[in-house]
């Protein structure tokens, strides 16, 4: 083939720019650490990338929302804590109101010291974490129940404005879970004709501190019994929260680990190999250097150089 | 015997020759680096040969050489090649300019993008469903919200631009194709004046050349050189270039010394330029599909036509009937008659014809022209129907003394309009319990508060019962007696508080009480908090209730529905979707009206499908910068805006459907949508914005069921929204219900929107690598085309000097055989002289 001197000025000059283009190309990955920075470099792994990131921001969220929920329910299980013990202590006090070697006065004590309890569980019942009403189910920003003050024996209270909604917080791909004990339940809540509402729980208080001062020994009996099945409730209802805190860390750990293997997986997609793009890159830099020296030389000479 | 002088001649040629050959050269030389510059040989041939007389036979005498002409070292085939690979190239490289461009603007993957600004929306409602009355959780999902609108209008935006861009594109390019047209038509002039008289113009043809090249680019081209037979002694050509598709006979551009040129500027047809021909005169025509008998025509089928670019829908109710094909009146050529009557009567085109032939329809403008255009619309669905002072019968119905009239397109989804006429109502709330049992207010009290004027604690406690004094704050409210004294008090107590005038008690027929604020209308409100003790005995719960305005509110039967409301009794207008609705003085409470909105769409039953019909150039495929601008602009980002629309519109409709279902912070009557339309026609990627009632107030944005309690606990609504990220699951209902298409459709056409996006971007990407790919692959074979093509016609200087060497020695020997010659010459003279 004939080759004349604008088909090596030209070829050259087009081999020097795909070796810039090339060496652009792979300076961009070195410099960003991104293998594919735009979707036309690799369109299948563009959008894995793509899922695997809104994955891994659905998951952020979801541990945020997990984390919260724990310690949401860990200040519920400290308050039901409480209850407990307050509760074991009612009990106690009965058995020894029950007793028949007791006097008068031994007996006033042991009701004043009732009321007290039961003044303070209704204070519990009102109890809020942030500014939200823990028992009040959905309606967090309802006191459950009026503020009924000490008494003797306590006063009953006659409404309970809290609902037996759940909250729930998001933790997984359709996956919400209720992180709130039902104020309902926990106190016995019953719905009366007469459109007030009753607590068993409280009924149970009176019913024992009224008794206790009267001297009604099967009332205590009664009042005793009902403590245990309080009791009862109170736990069943402590280890339905236990086991979702359980299960919430078990959630919190596994979005945990499944984070972790997401953003290996997304740098596997996405993050450029440096030691192979080195390589490469020092390959096409000798290729250019190259092509410019041996260019400087070719394109220069020709008869006309030698002809005086 | 040759003359004395015979040698002398040959040696003037020969300098004459080696001379013309030494300025070929130089004009080579000089040429080296001209683009569009082929090399020029000089074609020397010997010289007809003397025969003289001698030794009694004939003797053939070369008489030396002469400069015959000069050509050029020019493959046609070569040059067809490189253009046909030019096209080409300039067809991907087009493509792939634009492509990056939308590659760039989309910016994925990047934490500046559409696909990062969903995620962050979907989080901040899962964000917001923890704690739904946290109005900082409640400011990040609106401004979210107005990220991502603002996302998508920013990419429509771009879309348009780039479509404008490639738009005004076209118009330079028709340009210069009519330009290099003309100058191609006047160097076929000056050529051919030249080889008329026999010489060879070899500069003006590399010229010619250097244009079709340029024109390659464009458009693809082809060139065909014939002899002129008009000149039978000589070589003349004609030269045609032709361009597009080849197979297309009308698409001569330069025809020897004629011009077909383009329309410049190009007619705009739907806001774009079309490529025609100056001198199209066709009328552009639309042959329908096979017609099935019979063709049955109902009152109200509407087809919409666009004809030379006036949009116009034509309701076909006045020709129905069963157009069976034979009953006299009801052929098909009737239908045909039929509808250019009436496509007439509406048409204020030229008169247009439909015609049956073939068992088809078909359809001419009655226009011809560069402009000429028909299109079919699609109506399909029931969407954009249009109103022209529709009366409400027989399309719809009315009660009472309302009358309304409808006019404008409508360009919602649902079928039917309702209204319903209100007065003025009052803020009232009603108990939730009944009056019931024995109840000692002493220690209850209650707040209320009327028209946003604040809290007031009403002390249950100071009443006392009227009916029964002695009984002091105790009633029994299962005595009716004592109930009404129980009102009566009640009424008193308020009376004498700072809600004096403001508040009124009264007792429903459940026994329920009712509490009623004074004044009417939207700003009225009333709310009650703070029920402590005995109080609860009314039978409240904290809740709190708001007025309504006197006014139609007109709503359609899309779920979610779109809601406008005129106020007031005195008349007026309101748009809804794009339908103008008035309203007459004088309704009555209670008073409603319906509007039939189905028109159905015919374009199907007369054999029509939506496409355009008309007569442009055909550019032929894959060859061009402009077919790449045109292919760009109609059908890429066509399709690519649409994929956007239907991107915002599935958000738009999934997070409204769910958000519809819910309240905020404030009690909803009815749910309120959480995206709205701007312009209220369908929700678009340019159109979509977040509701105007949720920007002013937060408290709106819905995150628990609606229900007559506010439960601001409940995130359940907000949680389904968050899952909308994850797909479908939260909308199951709604889609059994086909809310987004029949058969339980999804949003979109994806597991997810993210998915669906995904997918958008993905394609996206291999589309850009493959115009890539075609662009460098096109460009190595442009190189190569260039190289051969060079490697022919190039100059090389090694080559010129050696032909220089060899001219300037022939020069030099000429010169010395006139030297000889002279001194052969000088020493006959001297014999002549004697001494």
């Amino acid at each position: 083939m004939r080759v004349t001197n604008n088909m090596l000025s030209q070829n050259l000059l087009k081999n020097l720019e795909k070796s810039n283009n090339r060496m652009d190309l792979i300076q961009n990955r070195l410099s960003s650490g991104e293998a594919i920075t735009k979707p036309s470099d690799d369109p299948v792994r563009i959008g894995i990338a793509m899922r695997i990131k809104s994955t891994i921001t659905s998951m952020e969220q979801w541990k945020t929302n997990a984390s919260e929920a724990i310690s949401y329910m860990d200040t519920t299980e400290s308050i039901l804590g409480n209850m407990t013990a307050m509760l074991q202590r009612i009990r106690t006090l009965a058995v020894q109101g029950a007793n028949g070697a007791n006097s008068i006065e031994d007996r006033m004590q042991i009701a004043k010291e009732i009321d007290q309890l039961t003044h303070q569980f209704q204070v519990i019942a009102n109890s809020q974490v942030g500014n939200r009403y823990i028992f009040s189910g959905t309606l967090v920003d309802t006191e459950p129940m009026e503020n009924l003050g000490l008494g003797s024996p306590p006063p009953l209270p006659t409404v309970w404005r809290g609902n037996g909604e759940d909250l729930h917080f998001e933790v997984g791909a359709n996956l919400s879970m209720s992180v709130s004990i039902d104020g309902i339940r926990l106190f016995g809540i019953k719905q009366n004709e007469d459109g007030t509402q009753s607590s068993a729980f409280f009924q149970t208080l009176h019913k024992l501190s009224a008794s206790l001062q009267n001297g009604i020994d099967d009332d205590i009996q009664e009042a005793l019994g009902e403590i245990d099945a309080h009791l009862d409730n109170l736990m069943a209802l402590r280890s339905e929260l236990g086991a979702k805190t359980n299960r919430m860390m078990v959630i919190a750990s596994q979005l945990d680990t499944s984070l972790n293997n997401l953003k290996s997986n997304l740098s596997d997609v996405q993050d450029a190999d440096i030691a192979q793009n080195v390589m490469e890159f020092r390959a096409i830099q000798n290729v250019f250097n190259a092509a410019l020296s041996v260019g400087a030389q070719i394109i220069q000479p020709s008869l006309v150089d030698f002809m005086r | 015997m040759n003359s004395t002088f015979f040698g002398l001649e040959v040696a003037v040629r020969a300098l004459a020759t080696s001379q013309l050959g030494l300025d070929i050269t130089g004009h080579n030389i000089s040429n080296a680096n001209t683009a569009g510059y082929t090399r020029q040989l000089a074609n020397i041939r010997q010289n007809i040969p003397l025969i003289i007389q001698g030794n009694g036979k004939q003797l053939t005498l070369g008489t030396g050489a002469f400069m015959d002409n000069v050509i050029r070292a020019r493959n046609a085939y070569i040059d067809r090649q490189f253009r046909a690979e030019t096209s080409k190239y300039e067809y991907w490289a087009g493509k792939q300019e634009a492509l990056q461009k939308i590659e760039g603007l989309m910016n994925e993957p990047s934490e500046y993008s559409l696909h990062d600004d969903l995620d962050k929306f979907w989080n901040a409602w899962s964000e917001l469903a923890k704690d739904p009355q946290n109005a900082g959780a409640r400011a990040v999902v609106k401004e979210r919200a107005m990220t991502l609108v603002d996302t998508l209008h920013h990419i429509d935006q771009q879309i348009t631009n780039l479509e404008k861009d490639l738009d005004a594109n076209v118009v330079v390019i028709v340009k210069q194709i009519n330009t290099i047209a003309d100058q191609i038509k006047q160097l076929n002039i000056q050529i051919k004046n030249a080889e008329v008289n026999l010489d060879n113009p070899n500069d003006l043809k590399d010229q010619r050349d250097a244009l079709v090249d340029e024109l390659s680019k464009l458009v693809p081209v082809r060139v065909v050189e014939t002899k002129d037979e008009t000149f039978s002694d000589r070589n003349v050509g004609i030269y045609k270039v032709i361009i597009g598709n080849e197979a297309d006979h009308n698409n001569v551009l330069v025809d020897d010394q004629k011009v077909r040129y383009l329309k410049d500027p190009p007619p705009q047809i739907n806001g774009f330029s079309r490529v025609v021909w100056a001198d199209n005169v066709q009328t552009a025509v639309k042959t329908g599909n096979s017609l099935s008998l019979p063709v049955v025509i109902g009152v109200g089928d509407t087809i919409r036509l666009n004809i030379d670019g006036e949009v116009m829908d034509i309701d076909l109710s006045s020709i129905a009937g069963n157009y069976d094909g034979s009953t006299p009146g009801f052929t098909l050529a009737d239908l045909a008659a039929n509808l250019t009557t009436v496509i007439n009567s509406v048409s204020t085109q030229a008169p247009i014809s439909v015609s049956y032939t073939g068992g088809r329809l078909e359809i001419s403008s009655g226009s011809s022209g560069a402009a000429s255009l028909i299109a079919f619309q699609e109506v399909s669905g029931s969407t954009g129907r249009k109103f022209a002072d529709a009366a409400l019968t027989p399309a719809g119905t009315n009660t009472g003394s309302a009358a309304a009239s409808v006019n404008g397109t409508y360009g919602g989804k649902g079928n039917t309009l309702t209204a319903v006429f209100n007065t003025a109502k009052q803020a009232a709330l009603t108990a939730s319990a009944a009056l019931s049992g024995s109840v000692d207010f002493t220690g209850g009290s209650i707040s209320l508060e009327v028209d946003g004027g604040g809290a007031v604690p009403i002390d249950l406690g100071t009443l006392v019962n009227s009916a029964k004094p002695e009984k002091g704050a105790v009633y029994n409210l299962n005595n009716s007696e004592e109930r009404t004294a129980l009102i009566q008090d009640l009424q008193a107590l308020i009376d004498s508080s700072a809600l004096s005038g403001l508040v009124t008690v009264g007792l429903n027929a459940d026994n329920k009480l009712v509490f009623t604020s004074a004044n009417a209308g939207s700003t009225s409100s009333l709310s009650i908090s703070a029920i402590t003790g005995s109080a609860t005995g009314l039978g409240f719960m904290a809740a709190t209730a708001a007025g309504t305005d006197e006014g139609w509110t007109i709503r359609d039967n899309d779920i979610p529905p779109h809601i406008q409301t005129i106020p007031g009794n005195s008349g007026g207008s309101i748009t809804i979707e794009g339908l103008t609705v008035t309203t007459t003085a004088g309704a009555a409470d209670g008073d409603t009206f319906t509007i039939d909105l189905m028109r159905p769409d015919a374009m199907a039953k007369l054999g029509f499908d939506t496409k355009t019909a008309g007569t442009w150039a055909d550019l032929g495929l894959g060859g061009g910068k402009l077919a790449a601008g045109l292919e760009i602009r109609d059908e890429y980002l066509e399709q690519f805006r649409k994929q956007m629309d239907a991107l915002a519109q599935g958000i738009a409709k999934a997070v409204n459907a769910l958000h519809n279902t819910g309240q905020g912070l404030k009690l909803e009557g009815s749910g309120i949508d959480f995206f709205t339309s701007e312009t209220g026609e369908a929700i678009t990627a340019a159109n979509i914005t977040v509701n105007s009632l949720i920007l002013n107030d937060t408290d709106r944005i819905a995150t628990g069921l609606r229900s007559s309690i506010l439960a601001v606990g409940d995130g359940s609504v907000a949680l389904q929204i968050a899952s909308l990220s994850q797909g479908w699951k939260s909308l199951s209902s709604q889609m059994s219900d086909n809310l987004f298409g029949p058969g339980g459709a999804a949003p979109v056409k994806a597991v997810s929107f993210g998915d669906f996006y995904n997918a958008m971007i993905a394609q996206m990407g291999v589309d850009v690598q493959q115009s890539n790919r075609m662009s460098e692959g096109q460009a190595v074979l442009v190189i190569h085309m260039n190289n051969l093509r060079e490697s022919s016609s190039g100059v090389s200087l090694d080559e010129e000097m050696t032909n220089l060497i060899k001219y300037q020695k022939s020069y030099g020997a000429a010169a010395r055989i006139v030297t000889v010659l002279d001194s052969m010459f000088e020493r006959i003279m001297a014999m002549g002289v004697t001494r």
